[in-house]
């Protein structure tokens, strides 16, 4: 009894010890993303609510960082300067936490009376600091805000580009390109279409300019590719037309361009009904001429 | 009652979530209890509830068509985000010529953020021992492969979200997981591979490396 006592009790502190390595690191935060209007000289209090999901108490930093968008990706990159940084503080730099507590962080943002009015782009970060190891992981998770300094909003957006990679195509499909910016004060939604026509007025494809709806931040540029599929019966001058709509009161941008599509197979048609053609004339002037030498 | 609908439209406008999903009942909420003064309920649809400050409205439409926007508005969406990673360390062990040393933690998230998510990993600095010189630290992988005999490092995912398919170097900010939409305990796994050359340093190498999840904007 003895003996299968100590082997339990061995068992147990062998899988106490291999749990402990094996340890989770697990924070949750929310909201996931929040949006705030501040007065000029006036302070706004943010909460961040965090919660430890592991089965150990946990120490959490709070921390701010500004961030923008890739244009690529469209995903959020961190440590972009952004001067509401410096308009924010953390009231408590650190909080402790039981297994499964909730707390909340509070974050101060206290906007200068002379700055103007725009958005910025922030996240709040809550961070359990890097446990021991050959590799130590650190855990951070964040909560982006979206700052507004109060006043009188500009949304402007620029249509830089939107053309096609040639004036002629020989093959069954071509790229047309789209890139915007925008260089207005707060972010927006690109909504809109374009529509491909053959010279017949036939619609080829239509696109939708945003169908993930993406967002652009002040300043970012926004680009897109779209990929259009011809047929036989496209064959001649084709037509893109763009009518690009942004912001609340959904302005709009139209752009028109054109572009030819003639198969290889169509120039050959073409060259040898020409070919043909001139062989006809040539034979009629021959014979012309043969037939008046042969009068005189 | 149009000039409240504007006005609700443009708010709706000022958050980052389509404007179609705000319009079907998007989950964001006010916290109330920071206005100093609620006044009138100007609007409520699904998930959502606006209200206007010491009788000034979050926006207010001026001439031309355009907006001006009044502090005192607040709000945030219904929603968390949450990682865990198991283990919470690496251990390489000790490094040889003859294999690649390798150790995985395994990335679980969740979110309901209706624009999905991503996770970053940066590091402070290179796989080192002491200082971390320029002989003093493991050279980063640069063909897609850590290879044994040659002293390279690097990272891989596999699963889930994963979004580095070849062995990558830990520099700058990496994006190691995403998606787009909301997930459910999304598991990717995170491997970390070394490998030493005839001319590597022997000592203990270490490093810190810092995940960073987020919703997607």
């Amino acid at each position: 009894m003895k003996k299968i006592f100590l082997q339990s009790f061995f068992v147990f502190l062998l899988f106490f010890g291999v749990a402990h390595a094996l340890c989770a690191k697990a924070l949750s935060v929310s909201p996931a993303r929040q949006t705030t209007v501040i007065d000029p000289g006036k302070s706004e209090h943010i909460l961040l609510s965090v919660k430890n999901d592991q089965h150990e108490p946990i120490t959490v930093k709070g921390s701010i960082e500004g961030f923008q968008i890739d244009e690529k990706t469209y995903r959020a990159f961190f440590g972009a300067r952004e001067e509401a940084v410096k308009w924010g503080k953390v009231n408590a730099h650190e909080i402790s936490l039981a297994p499964g507590e909730t707390k909340e962080i509070e974050y101060v943002f206290t906007v200068p009376r002379d700055a103007s009015p725009g958005a910025h782009y922030l996240a709040l970060f809550a961070e359990i600091k890097a446990g021991e190891g050959q590799v130590g992981i650190s855990t951070r998770v964040g909560s982006l805000l979206f700052l507004y300094v109060a006043g009188d909003v500009k949304e402007s957006m620029n249509v830089l580009d939107f053309s096609s990679g040639s004036r002629w195509y020989s093959h069954g499909n071509a790229e047309i390109f789209l890139k915007t910016e925008n260089q207005g004060t707060i972010h927006v939604f690109p909504t809109g279409k374009i529509t491909v026509r053959n010279f017949r007025g036939g619609v080829i494809q239509t696109f939708d300019v945003n169908p993930e709806n993406h967002l652009v931040i002040p300043q970012n540029q926004w680009s897109r590719i779209f990929d259009v599929q011809f047929s036989p019966r496209d064959i001649g001058k084709i037509n893109a037309t763009l009518e690009f709509t942004y912001g609340v009161n959904q302005k709009m941008i139209l752009r028109k361009i054109s572009f030819w599509y003639v198969p290889w197979w169509a120039v050959g048609v073409i060259v040898g009904i020409f070919i043909l053609f001139m062989i006809g004339v040539i034979k009629k002037g021959f014979f012309s001429r043969v037939s008046k030498d042969g009068q005189s | 009652m149009k000039i409240l609908l504007g006005l609700l439209f443009f708010g709706l406008c000022l958050f980052p979530l389509s404007l179609s999903a705000a319009m079907n009942g998007g989950d964001f909420e006010i916290y109330a209890d920071t206005f100093s003064v609620v006044q009138d309920q100007l609007a409520t649809g699904g998930a959502f509830t606006l209200y206007s400050t010491g009788g000034d409205p979050f926006a207010t439409s001026t001439s031309g068509g355009a907006f001006s926007l009044n502090g005192g508005f607040l709000a945030a969406e219904r929603s968390s985000v949450s990682l865990s990673i198991e283990p919470s360390s690496i251990a390489l062990g000790q490094l040889s010529l003859a294999a690649v040393s390798s150790g995985s933690t395994v990335l679980h998230v969740t979110t309901e953020a209706p624009t999905g998510y991503t996770v970053t990993v940066s590091a402070d600095g290179n796989l080192r021992k002491g200082n971390g010189g320029a002989n003093d630290d493991l050279d980063n992988v640069l063909d897609g492969a850590v290879t044994a005999g040659s002293e390279e490092y690097g990272i891989v995912t596999s699963g889930g979200g994963g979004r580095l398919a070849t062995d990558t170097a830990l520099v700058n900010t990496l994006t190691i997981a995403s998606d787009t939409v909301d997930v459910n305990d999304q598991q990717t796994t995170v491997t970390f591979k070394a490998a030493i050359g005839p001319h590597s340093r022997a000592g203990n190498y270490s490093q810190v490396v810092t995940f960073t999840l987020t919703a997607n904007p």
